[in-house]
């Protein structure tokens, strides 16, 4: 389907790609680290949703067992992907979370710009 | 056992990263690390002249065939970016048992290692991915690990300098994942030969959604590998992580996003796919804003390690360029100067690394008269310094050649210029430094004694000599990559 | 055209190869023995000038010797020596070897002296392999070969101005060559080849070909000293040791001006660059060069500071030969590669000696010296009578011709340019020679000024006896060689250099 159309043809879309601008968003401008993670996690979802969504067909069920002709099956791909996805996004987050606790623990602040006028 | 080496690649480092942080303690494990490296090393050469004739091997994981199952390839370009990549390993884990130790809180030496084999196995994975969805799995696999061996040195300014890379990246993997999504959408498909025959039919049905989906994957792999406006990250990450990290971090793992961009681009948006895009100008005005910007930038820095991370951006900006340009000469040089490269600024950063063991300074004026106390390494220093400005009979200049006759044959002259220009700059910041090595006064003299562990000294010259050698024997590189280069365009 | 015959011998090669070794052997070798460096140095130059001369039975046959090494570098290394290539290389060879042993006196009790042997015998084999190269790339790598170790020549006293002065060199000798790089790759683009010996490599005029023989020229005119690229010359040769400038301003800026003869005559071609009458700009260049480095010497009181501008305008009157682009021109053209090359060289070992015995650069300061040094000064006044172009010697012979060719080519006027050059240098160093021998104004104070400058004159009242601190007989010999040879080759009925530059000159016009 063509994104453009998609995104008005169907809400999951529309939210999932809302969400990762958001996501984005937030990483890039917000001086937070502890923003900065939350923001990581949202583009994340946001990508993990609009992942869902493309394998889900409309009254499609899981595929788990053969039931016969004529039923639609939601992809299965889509899921694994999206469950390595989510493994990869929490280690990352975890992985962020730790340093920034060192981090704070140093320097007793989240702020990027407060950071950068300590370093100097 | 010869059937499973393409799989091997990676696992071999992946299971040694496991098995060090276990029996790896009380400085085995080095040894365990090396003996890993060793190993993958012969692996790739191994399958390097299996391919060498043109043979790709595919390897299904799993026995799954392709379209379900994972496959993975390793076609001559795969092979001898896998050995050369493999070899610079090797020389930076031999030179690192030294210098890590020192560097680090003794408790996380041996996490050292096993981040060092972890990185490998990630950048192995992406070399051999056919596999759209594996490619992001080993390209997050690399970067953890690569944040891994820059903040394992608990300073400040390593873990800024992790965190900002972490950030980035994660804004890459966003990128590159949601790209994934969108041509899983469009195609169905993720092995990547099965999407290149789709895509140009999905290009005509839904442009929109290709180009999204072209621009998402090129600037996720173009962040990871600190292309001109998203290079911020590199400067801090590769200046402040310990020596042999910076040597790993600039010499491949900035290439390894380069090379996944290759591969999809050669075999994937290839043709009718691309020629509606303007992803090869863009990529040429990106690349030509790194050479001239990562020049000037690093022209005005005064740490050693800063400027060389700036003159990474400079030659990132190379390699971009010859792929932009997109035809054979060029690519060719592309190609060959991401081997030649990884090769020369592991070097350097060695260099800078010995320097700064043995004198604790590290900034480019206390490097004055210090060829009095480390001559070889002061050649070694001069032969990269050359190379990246890319005089004869070192690599450096082979690379360039082909560069150079690329624009010309695209019919840029200004873009060679653009070149040459580069060249003359690096000059400028390289020259003075060796200048003031060999015939400068050293304000205080480091402490009397050799020039420093044969272990660290060794690798240095063992890979000067090699871009010696390369510089003056360039054909067996060169043979492969013209034939690569050839296939890749589809010629 | 009547293709020459080949003789295909590893000899070019080999010439290339033996200073290369002695380098490393004479770096090595010198860390425990010094006497025994210094003269396997000498003995590295005489073995070169020996197999060069020993090419000369191919050479008179008309033949061109050729090495073809296609293995090495992307492109493969050649080696191709026709006259011209052995008239260059021989004296290139000749004047090294005198240098180097004027330099086991000179150098004595120098620092870094190790250093200096290694790398002037490395300059040695790129200069040489500069001359013989086949092709354009072999070119460039053996003219980086002889640019950069040179640089460790220049910079060897480390002084503050001989840093800078080596760093201006570095960076317009490396922006110079990344300017030849550029013409180097257009070329092969063009015509798909780069080989030297075919006449007319490029054949259509276009942009890109333009900015091709722009390229070569800027690359090539910064080593030659052409006027607006000169900026280094008259900095780092007057730093260096005084063999080594010697080399610098004999030899090396030579092989710019060999380059742009190669790219003009073989790369181009005589037709295309007289249809294109793209020559006028290397024409007009090199007149200016004339004018401006002469000019320019007389202002300067600095020895070797006049005789680096000197360079550049005896340059100029190489680089105006060849743009003139008629045979008898460039007959002259070659042989002033050969007269000034000789003459340049023994003026500034004559330079050499005199800093050395009196310690004195500055020409005011010359007063009677001629007494001191009588045969130094002897020497250096028939060098420089050379370069004024007086008539038994080789500069007229040469400026003789050059003047024939500018009438031949139907460009007079350029005929005053060469009679300015040699009014301008008669009037820059005639007052030196004047000054030495005839000036008795100053002379009872000069031993003040003797002593205050050097122990070798404190020694004694006996100071003012006639050549009473002659340089040695090691340092003698090559200065007299090659005032000798100001003389004996224009005198001689067999004026062997002479017939060379004409057969080359026939050969670059055919």
């Amino acid at each position: 389907m063509e994104i453009s159309l998609g995104l008005f043809l169907r809400l999951n879309y529309l939210v999932a790609i809302t969400l990762f601008l958001i996501g984005l968003h937030t990483m890039l401008t917000h001086s937070n680290l502890i923003k900065k993670v939350m923001g990581m996690n949202i583009m994340e979802t946001g990508i993990f949703l609009f992942l869902v969504s493309i394998g889900y067909a409309r009254q499609s069920l899981a595929p788990i067992v053969d039931q016969g002709d004529g039923v639609i099956y939601a992809n299965p791909l889509v899921s694994a992907i999206v469950l390595t996805g989510i493994v990869i996004a929490v280690s990352t987050t975890a992985y962020t979370l730790s340093m920034i606790v060192k981090l704070y623990e140093r320097c007793g602040t989240l702020d990027v710009d407060r950071l950068e006028r300590l370093r100097t | 056992m010869l059937k499973h080496l393409p799989v091997l690649l990676t696992v071999m480092p992946l299971a040694g990263a496991f098995l060090v942080p276990v029996f790896g303690r009380s400085g085995r494990g080095h040894r365990m690390a090396l003996v890993t490296v060793a190993v993958t090393l012969l692996a790739a050469v191994t399958m390097l002249g299996i391919t060498a004739g043109g043979e790709v091997l595919r390897y299904r994981v799993g026995d799954w065939p392709p379209p379900w199952g994972i496959e993975l390839r390793v076609d001559a370009l795969g092979a001898l970016l896998a050995s050369f990549f493999a070899l610079v390993y090797l020389a930076v884990t031999i030179f690192a048992g030294r210098d890590i130790p020192g560097e680090l809180n003794p408790a996380s030496v041996h996490w050292y290692w096993s981040l060092l084999l972890l990185l490998l196995a990630g950048i192995n994975g992406v070399v051999t991915a056919h596999d759209l969805f594996n490619l992001f799995v080993f390209t997050e696999v690399f970067s953890l690990a690569a944040c891994g061996i820059i903040s394992i040195r608990d300073r400040l300014d390593s873990l800024e300098a992790a965190i900002k890379y972490l950030i980035l990246s994660a804004v890459a993997a966003g990128c590159i994942l949601l790209g994934i999504a969108l041509v899983y959408m469009v195609t169905g498909h993720l092995n990547l030969s099965y999407l290149a025959a789709e895509l140009p039919m999905a290009a005509r049905l839904y442009p929109k959604n290709v180009l999204a989906m072209v621009a998402l994957l090129t600037t996720g792999f173009a962040l990871k590998s600190a292309l001109f406006p998203l290079h911020v990250w590199l400067p801090d990450a590769h200046s402040s992580a310990p020596s042999p990290s910076s040597a790993l971090l600039s010499g491949l793992v900035v290439k390894v996003g380069i090379v996944a961009l290759i591969r999809l681009f050669t075999t994937v948006f290839t043709g009718p796919v691309i020629a509606a895009l303007p992803v090869p100008v863009f990529m040429i005005v990106m690349a030509v804003g790194g050479i001239i910007f990562g020049a000037l930038f690093a022209m005005t820095q005064r740490d050693l390690k800063r400027m060389l991370a700036y003159s990474t951006v400079t030659q990132v900006g190379y390699i971009y360029l010859g792929f932009g340009l997109l035809n054979e000469t060029a690519l060719t040089g592309a190609l060959l100067h991401i081997i030649n490269h990884a090769l020369l600024k592991s070097m350097l950063f060695m260099c800078a690394g010995l320097f700064i063991h043995r004198t604790g300074k590290r900034r480019i004026a206390d490097m004055a008269g210090l060829a009095r106390h480390m001559p070889l390494t002061m050649s070694c220093f001069t032969i990269g310094a050359m190379a990246m400005v890319g005089i004869p009979v070192t690599n450096g200049f082979v690379s360039k050649w082909h560069l150079v006759l690329g624009t010309l044959h695209g019919g840029q002259p200004l873009l060679a210029g653009v070149i040459l220009l580069s060249s003359l700059l690096s000059s400028i910041y390289y020259f003075p430094v060796v200048v003031a090595g060999w015939f400068g006064h050293p304000a205080s003299p480091p402490p009397p004694g050799p020039e420093g562990p044969p272990s660290m000294v060794w690798p240095i010259v063992a890979l000067a000599s090699l871009c010696l050698i390369l510089g003056v024997w360039p054909h067996l590189p060169l043979r492969l990559l013209g034939d690569v280069a050839r296939t890749l365009l589809g010629r | 055209m009547q293709q020459a015959f080949e003789f295909p011998t590893a000899m070019p090669a080999l010439i290339v190869l033996i200073p290369m070794v002695g380098a490393v052997l004479a770096y090595w070798v010198g860390l425990r023995w010094e006497s025994v460096r210094n003269w396997l140095c000498v003995l590295v130059a005489g073995a070169s000038l020996v197999l060069c001369l020993s090419m000369y039975p191919f050479i008179r046959e008309g033949g061109v010797v050729v090495t073809r090494l296609p293995v090495l570098l992307p492109l493969g290394l050649s080696f191709r020596v026709d006259v011209l290539g052995y008239l260059l290389s021989s004296l290139t060879a000749a004047i090294w070897l005198l240098a180097t042993f004027y330099s086991l006196d000179y150098m004595k009790g120098e620092h870094g002296v190790n250093r200096y042997y290694a790398f002037l015998t490395l300059t040695l084999s790129g200069a040489l392999g500069t001359f013989m190269a086949g092709d354009l790339f072999t070119f460039f790598l053996f003219f980086e070969l002889m640019s950069l170790p040179a640089a460790v020549l220049v910079i060897h006293e480390e002084t503050r101005e001989a840093v800078q002065a080596a760093l201006k060199y570095l960076f317009m000798t490396i922006g110079g060559s990344l300017f030849f790089f550029f013409s180097l790759v257009a070329t092969y683009q063009l015509s798909g080849s780069v080989a030297l010996g075919t006449k007319g490599l490029i054949t259509v005029a276009t942009p890109l070909s333009f900015l091709t023989f722009a390229g070569f020229l800027i690359s090539l005119g910064v080593k030659a000293g052409m006027v607006p690229l000169h900026m280094w010359l008259p900095d780092a040769h007057p730093v260096a040791p005084s063999p080594a400038s010697a080399l610098l301003s004999g030899i090396m800026i030579k092989t710019g001006a060999y380059g742009m003869l190669r790219v003009m005559y073989e790369v181009y071609g005589l037709e295309f660059l007289q249809r294109t009458g793209w020559n006028s700009v290397l024409l007009t260049l090199s007149v200016i060069t004339i004018l401006m480095g002469s000019a320019v010497a007389i202002t300067q009181f600095d020895l070797k500071r006049r005789l680096a501008y000197s360079s550049i305008g005896q340059m100029g009157c190489i680089l105006l030969g060849m743009s003139l682009m008629s045979e008898r021109a460039l007959t002259g053209d070659v042989f002033h590669f050969f007269a000034d090359a000789v003459a340049k060289s023994c003026l500034f070992l004559c330079a050499g000696v005199i800093l050395k015995r009196t310690g004195k650069r500055d020409i005011r300061q010359f007063a009677g010296i001629g007494h001191l040094l009588p045969v130094t000064m002897a020497c250096f006044t028939v060098s420089a009578l050379t370069l004024v172009g007086i008539p038994p010697l080789n500069g007229f012979v040469s400026k003789w011709q050059l003047s024939l060719g500018a009438f031949d080519a139907g460009m007079p006027a350029y005929a005053l340019a060469l009679l300015a050059s040699s009014m301008l240098n008669a009037a820059y160093y005639l007052p030196i020679v004047l000054t030495a021998f005839f000036d008795r104004s100053v002379q009872k104070e000069a031993p003040a000024v003797g002593v205050a400058l050097n122990p070798i004159v404190k020694k004694g009242a006996i100071g003012w006896q006639l050549g009473s601190i002659e340089a040695s007989a090691i340092m003698l010999v090559p200065m007299v060689l090659l005032a000798l040879s100001c003389a004996v080759f224009a005198l001689s009925p067999q004026n062997w250099p002479l017939r060379l530059a004409e057969m080359a000159a026939r050969l670059l016009m055919q």
